[in-house]
């Protein structure tokens, strides 16, 4: 009897994480459908869940246009670049913040954890100003220092959990083996810290994938666009033909559905200890 | 010392990612070259605009050995994203599109260079139409800008599902528009939202029935009983199902019911053509002929080109658009940029250009180059040589039209609001 | 000892400052830019220094009440109906049956996109006439909900919603496995219905994520742009026209930087007033 209205319940449980899970991915399931309509059958009355006929004319219109080799290849560097500045910063004074207690430490972190909520249109026409002053606007520079600066203070946040649950005692244990201070991170401690790492390389990737209204305000140059300001070039000029935004969403979501669907584990991990050990 | 060490690997870690960005953007020392911002897209071509602005560049190149780098911004951030640059001293183009209308947002702002001289002084002075340098001229006189064609206010018109003809007058359409609705047609769609709403059928009934959006000053001055039977009238509409809702939606997807056939009359702009393709007339034909599908559907028979709906008893009105080049203060080659507008203003490449983008040429002789002696381009002219309006100069034009734009769809899609409340209501916050 | 814990500062000092230096530079150094223009009136080329006068325009503005009035409706809306379904849904995934793994996967996809392409996807379903979700419920409410006042709203509402449910959901689920499974036990042997372990066992253990997740999510809302700018722009009327795109009219397509860098520094203020709510409510604390 017990047994059974258990069944009962796992099986509703299923059923209603199914239709969660349906309801969550039904716009992006609808975006893939419409992606391989043609220009007419994407505005039938009343709308047709699959296209009568798969074509994929709104594909080719999205690789024809720079979308390819400029837009998703200028995400890709900012996104790289923005991690490889994020990771050093962060890791130092994530181990700084870790292992040293000192006057003032709780004040300067939860300055930097302010510094994560500052409105980002607050900064925006600032920095557009100073870019200009620098005669940076023409250069990646500003938006993947804009980047940085979104991405560095979780990015501290979530590796200093991990350096956190590592025993002090571990590496000075290394250290009286004769091991340099310096081998002992390389040994001990970035082994144990790799999934918050990656976590953080993860969080500062999507970031600057994602991001649109920094890129849009400071970019005033073809060549550095991104591929989220080139889907809004593609708005004005497709404004109706909706079969090739869609393809152009589904060719913008699909690197960073790749890298997610790879680095869950250290992902979800690395989430949940930063928010809450942290 | 290890950190030292460890300060060593990450400043040379941040060493080589600063010069791999920056590797991305080079500024260009070239002193013949000039940079210009336009809408349009030379390096993805879509349609005809973006063909014209590619191949413009390809023989400006050719023939005089200079080049032109073609910034695309989109149509929604052009004008604010010149006015940025500008006031912040940021590296600004040496020519930037402009639509004439906005023209008293950049006198505001201080934005454009006074380029009357160069134009007066120009080989092309004479023969530039007068609508279309009014349009681009301060009120004060000064040259903003140069035209390079213009774009008119002008009814689209399935001609099958008006056997009397499209009508002339308000009341007029009202009758037809109930017969229609029995046939399971929209009478009409036009775009009923935002900043660009106000720019097309608002703005010509309004003036058709004798009212206005600013007076002399630049002021706002909407608020007046002529608007208030305007929208009146387009309350009925909404109501009554005679046009569709999407007309209220962001974006213009409002082209769409007529592009298709379920809307058969569309209150746009001559260059609405570029856009408007493939069509699907109410019969079910299709016309898939690239930018000129419409061109073909009004050679067909199969569509007309008619004034917009106007007051009984009131003429109709075809506000005028130019598009436009101007200066921007803090151009560095303003020679180059000079040198490419006195090249383009002659007038077999001033038609090519108006054709690309739909208007008339702004140049007078051209106006009778063979391109423009189509039916459909002869309406047109005949149109704009009647009906011809300019914009209202507002003061502050963005800030005062969208707060326009937002009373118009809040009256509309609430019908227990007061008309003239609301429009005095907005009128006197602009005004502040 | 007191060396000791002088060098130690220097150490860690040595290793914080990069990050420290950046930070100032590109995120606090800009906000006092940005308090410095919102003092001046700024007309193209020439600026003059006016002081508080934007600020004063602002608050006598009915535009910006209107607006602070839709991003509370919005914030309000959103999160508390992203706490409810998140802890639910944390209670479904925390229940250790076999795919739950596969369920997270799923329903974090949305929190992965750009705001841009979810806004493009959201505007789309809702398109009048030819939107499949609007043609869905067409016979139940026969009108456009785009295009109506309350119904662009509750599209936001659930775009964002739509976002931000995945983050809170781990968040909340994170929090439950921290509870071990003893008390649920003991608590079960007692005769505890399910209800009540919820209200006298779960809840004031998983207090502190919750207020993360309130104080978070706050921040985020009233933070709120790009999505709204891609699905309604604002509309209709003036809607959906919430703070942040209140500034990014004003200041960017409007040009008055003045005003704009005003409403940018108040929404500081909003953000650091909530901030610090939060710091206070998880405690910074040496542990």
């Amino acid at each position: 009897m017990m047994k059974k209205h258990m069944m009962i319940s796992t099986v509703f449980v299923h059923l209603l994480l199914l239709v969660v899970c349906a309801v969550c991915l039904f716009p992006v399931f609808y975006t893939l459908t419409t992606s391989f309509k043609d220009e007419i059958e994407v505005l039938t009355k009343p709308p047709r869940l699959f296209p009568a006929t798969w074509v994929i004319s709104g594909y080719a219109q999205v690789f024809k246009s720079s979308m390819l080799t400029l837009y998703l290849p200028n995400s890709l560097m900012n996104s790289i670049v923005t991690s490889l500045i994020v990771l050093p910063l962060a890791s130092l004074a994530a181990y700084g913040f870790s292992r040293y207690k000192f006057k003032g430490s709780m004040f300067i972190q939860v300055c930097i954890l302010m510094i994560w909520m500052v409105p980002r249109l607050t900064t925006l026409l600032p920095l557009y100003k100073i870019s200009s002053r620098l005669h940076l606007l023409q250069t990646r520079i500003p938006l993947i220092a804009v980047y940085a600066s979104y991405s560095l203070p979780i990015s501290i946040w979530i590796i200093k959990s991990f350096i956190d649950a590592i025993p002090r005692d571990m590496e000075e244990a290394a250290c009286l083996d004769g091991t340099t201070l310096i081998q002992s991170l390389w040994h001990i401690t970035l082994p144990m810290i790799a999934p918050g790492l990656f976590t953080a390389f993860l969080m500062a990737f999507l970031e600057s994938w994602n991001e649109f209204l920094a890129a849009v305000v400071l970019i005033s140059n073809n060549s550095l666009k991104t591929a989220t300001v080139g889907l809004y070039d593609f708005q004005s000029a497709f404004e109706t033909s909706y079969h090739t935004l869609a393809a152009a969403c589904i060719v913008i979501a699909l690197p960073i559905l790749i890298i997610f669907i790879l680095g869950r584990k250290y992902f979800f991990k690395g989430l949940m200890e930063g928010a809450i050990k942290g | 010392m290890c950190f030292n060490k460890t300060a060593l690997i990450t400043i040379t870690i941040l060493i080589l990612s600063v010069q791999a960005i920056f590797a991305g953007g080079s500024s260009d020392d070239a002193t013949n070259e000039i940079t210009i911002w336009t809408k349009y897209n030379s390096e993805n071509p879509e349609n005809n605009r973006d063909k014209w602005m590619k191949n413009t560049i390809d023989v400006y190149l050719e023939e005089t050995g200079n080049s032109i780098n073609n910034i695309f911004v989109p149509y929604d951030q052009i004008n604010s994203k010149l006015n940025v640059a500008v006031s912040a001293g940021a590296e600004v183009p040496d020519l930037s599109y402009i639509d004439s209308q906005q023209q008293a947002f950049y006198i505001s702002n201080a934005t454009l260079m006074d380029i009357t001289k160069l134009v007066k002084g120009s080989t092309w002075y004479d023969e530039i139409s007068p609508r279309a340098l009014g349009a681009c001229t301060a009120p004060d006189g000064t040259v903003l800008a140069v035209p390079l064609n213009i774009g008119t206010r002008v009814s689209y018109v399935w001609s099958e599902a008006w056997p009397n003809g499209f009508p002339s007058t308000v009341s007029g359409f009202l009758t037809e528009a109930e017969r229609l609705k029995g046939e399971g047609l929209y009478a009409m769609s036009f775009k009923a939202s935002e900043k660009y709403g106000t720019e097309g059928l608002y703005y010509g009934l309004v003036k058709s029935f004798g009212g206005s959006y600013g007076d002399a000053e630049g002021k706002a001055a909407w608020a007046n009983p002529e608007t208030v039977k305007v929208l009146e009238f387009l309350r009925t509409l909404f109501a009554e199902g005679y046009v569709p809702e999407i007309d209220l939606a962001p974006g213009f997807d409002n082209e769409r019911p007529f592009v298709q056939g379920d809307a058969v009359s569309f209150a746009g702009i001559s260059w609405s053509y570029v856009y408007m393709n493939p069509l699907t007339a109410p019969d079910g034909t299709i016309i898939d002929k690239g930018s000129n599908s419409i061109a073909t559907a009004v050679e067909m028979g199969k569509m007309d080109v008619a004034p917009y709906l106007a007051a009984d008893g009131g003429e109709p009105v075809a506000a005028l658009t130019s598009s436009a080049l101007a200066i921007p203060e803090g151009a560095e080659n303003i020679d180059g940029a000079h040198a490419f507008i006195d090249w383009l203003m002659n007038p077999s490449r001033n038609a090519e250009c108006a054709e690309a983008f739909g208007g008339l040429p702004s140049i007078i002789s051209a106006q009778s180059d063979a391109r423009f002696q189509t039916p459909y381009w002869k309406k047109v002219a005949e149109i704009t040589e009647k009906y011809g309006t300019a914009y209202p100069s507002l003061v502050d034009y963005d800030k005062a039209l969208t707060k326009l734009a937002q009373t118009f769809e809040e009256i509309l899609s609430n019908p227990e609001l007061d008309i003239m409340e609301s429009l005095r209501t907005a009128q006197q916050e602009i005004n502040q | 000892m007191k060396i000791k814990q002088r060098t130690d500062t220097r150490k860690a000092m040595a290793l914080i400052s990069p990050a420290l230096l950046f930070l100032f530079l590109v995120q606090i150094y800009p906000i006092f830019d940005a308090f410095y223009l919102s003092l001046l009136k700024i007309k193209g080329r020439n600026s003059t220094f006016v002081g508080l006068t934007n600020y004063i325009h602002i608050f006598q503005n009915s535009d910006f009440w209107e607006s602070s009035w839709l991003t509370a409706l919005f914030t309000f809306g959103y999160l508390s109906l992203t706490l409810i379904l998140a802890m639910l849904l944390a209670l479904l995934l925390n229940r250790k049956l076999k795919f739950s793994s596969l369920y997270l996967i799923l329903i974090f996809i949305p929190w992965i996109l750009s705001p841009v392409v979810a806004g493009t996807m959201w505007r789309w379903l809702f398109q009048p006439a030819y939107g499949i979700i609007q043609t869905l419920f067409e016979p139940l409410i026969h009108k456009s909900l785009i295009t109506d006042k309350a119904g662009a709203m509750m599209i936001i509402i659930l775009a964002f919603l739509w976002q931000n449910l995945p983050l809170t959901t781990l968040l909340f689920l994170g929090g439950l496995q921290t509870i071990s499974k003893e008390i649920f036990e003991c608590a079960s042997l007692d005769g505890v219905s399910g209800v009540q372990k919820f209200r006298f066992i779960t809840l004031p253990l998983i207090k502190p994520i919750l207020l993360i997740n309130m104080i978070m999510g706050t921040i985020r809302g009233i933070n709120v742009i790009s999505i709204v700018m891609s699905i309604t722009r604002g509309g209709p009327g003036r809607a959906t026209g919430v703070w942040g795109l209140y500034l990014y009219q004003t200041a960017w397509q409007f040009g008055d930087f003045g005003s704009g860098a005003a409403l940018g520094i108040i929404m500081f203020f909003v953000s650091v007033l909530l901030s610090l709510l939060y710091i206070r409510s998880v405690k910074l604390e040496p542990k």
